[in-house]
């Protein structure tokens, strides 16, 4: 059992297919041998998301940081290490909005 | 299935191609002459019509001052053609593949007109999202392939979802395309799209058919059953992918990752997004490649 926390471990198992709902999960498995394919990994990459309450950047959506739960989980470490949070861009080219309120 | 409704499928296929080329051709413009883009937009209207908004229809909208929802507007405009941009780097790739290939033939002047016009609106996308937004959001994606491994499976997966991509952004485009709420360029970017998209979408339906004929006179109707459950799982994670977290934090809204976790199932929402998808999915069932439970709204 990979040292992660059960709130990884149950996004894991929500978007994986196991055979039964306790069945150990590999680390070192391929996502795609856990049955996640491209439109569940969608789901996925947006429910870690909403776990780190952050936005993943688009240079860590590769393949070989998806590859596997561990590659996935050290994907996480370092995310949260670094900690992005969802910043404002303030970059629309328009003039201010009037607050109606 | 006989022998001879899976040839006329094809023939009908490559008459209808060759008719929407034609009509392509002659309706041909120049993108970079088309649009009258203004330097700034009016920030005290709406980018996006407010009813296809992700939040309308929720509690989440009350709350939104009119300020609020207005500034929203202005990013999911930028979200919703941001979403254009990468459904089209896709589909030219997938179209692209099958240029010039033995399986089709008969369709290359086409899928020429087809590249020639997307490639057209990718770019008045994204002049869009970079001129008034600074950016263009990001895909939420690893990897764009399908699960469908081989051939005319592989083939009605990628063709299905590129018609379930068009026809729900067709949707947007066809009410904003009226709306005067809008400033002109948003009005005038959403008709131009919709008018080249009405050609790409009957293309569509009509290979859809074709390929369902073709899957099952040589595959049977369960691997088309399986190909039902991908694109009904397709339609679920297009119409997710609006709820977009980034946005919300652009917008300022508090808390982003909380409303979208709320928003994308809300009640209010479900019915939006069988409204937005309605069409889609009841020719997909009228095609006999989806049933009711594929699709988790």
């Amino acid at each position: 059992m990979a040292e992660w926390p059960q709130e990884f471990d149950a996004i894991l198992r929500r978007h994986c297919h196991l055979s039964h709902a306790d069945a150990p999960i590999d680390p070192g498995a391929l996502l795609t041998t856990l049955g996640m394919d491209s439109l569940e990994l969608v789901d996925f990459i947006v429910s870690i998301e909403d776990m780190l309450d952050l936005s993943i950047p688009p240079e860590l959506l590769t393949p070989q940081a998806f590859a596997t739960p561990l590659t996935v989980w050290d994907m996480i470490t370092g995310l949260r290490a670094t900690d992005p949070r969802d910043e404002p861009a303030g970059q629309l080219i328009s003039g201010s909005v009037p607050d109606h309120d | 299935m006989t022998e001879n409704a899976g040839t006329r499928g094809w023939q009908r296929l490559e008459s209808v191609a060759n008719q929407l080329s034609a009509i392509s051709r002659q309706k041909r413009y120049d993108v970079y002459t088309v649009f009258d883009w203004p330097q700034t937009l009016e920030a005290d209207r709406y980018w996006i019509s407010p009813q296809l908004m992700t939040c309308h229809g929720t509690a989440q909208w009350d709350e939104l001052t009119e300020h609020q929802r207005l500034t929203l507007s202005h990013y999911e405009a930028v979200g919703f053609f941001s979403l254009n941009v990468h459904l089209i780097r896709e589909l030219i790739g997938a179209v692209a593949d099958r240029i010039y290939t033995s399986r089709y033939p008969m369709l290359s002047e086409f899928f020429h007109d087809f590249i020639a016009e997307e490639n057209v609106h990718a770019w008045f996308f994204a002049t869009f999202c970079r001129r008034y937004g600074g950016k263009i959001y990001p895909p939420k994606q690893v990897d764009p392939g399908t699960t469908a491994d081989q051939g005319v499976l592989r083939d009605i997966a990628v063709f299905g979802r590129i018609l379930i991509a068009e026809e729900l952004c067709d949707f947007f485009n066809t009410t904003m395309a009226d709306d005067d709420r809008l400033p002109q360029i948003c009005r005038d970017i959403n008709r131009v799209h919709h008018e080249d998209e009405a050609r790409h979408i009957a293309f569509g339906r009509q290979i859809m058919r074709a390929l369902r004929d073709e899957v099952v006179e040589h595959a049977g109707p369960e691997p088309l059953s399986e190909v039902g459950r991908y694109l009904g799982r397709y339609i679920g994670v297009c119409l997710r992918t609006f709820y977009n977290r980034e946005i919300y934090a652009d917008a300022g809204l508090p808390d982003p990752g909380r409303i979208r976790s709320q928003l994308v199932t809300d009640p209010g929402r479900i019915t939006a997004h069988r409204m937005v998808a309605g069409r889609t999915v009841a020719f997909l069932k009228r095609t006999g490649v989806l049933s009711d439970d594929d699709v988790r709204w």
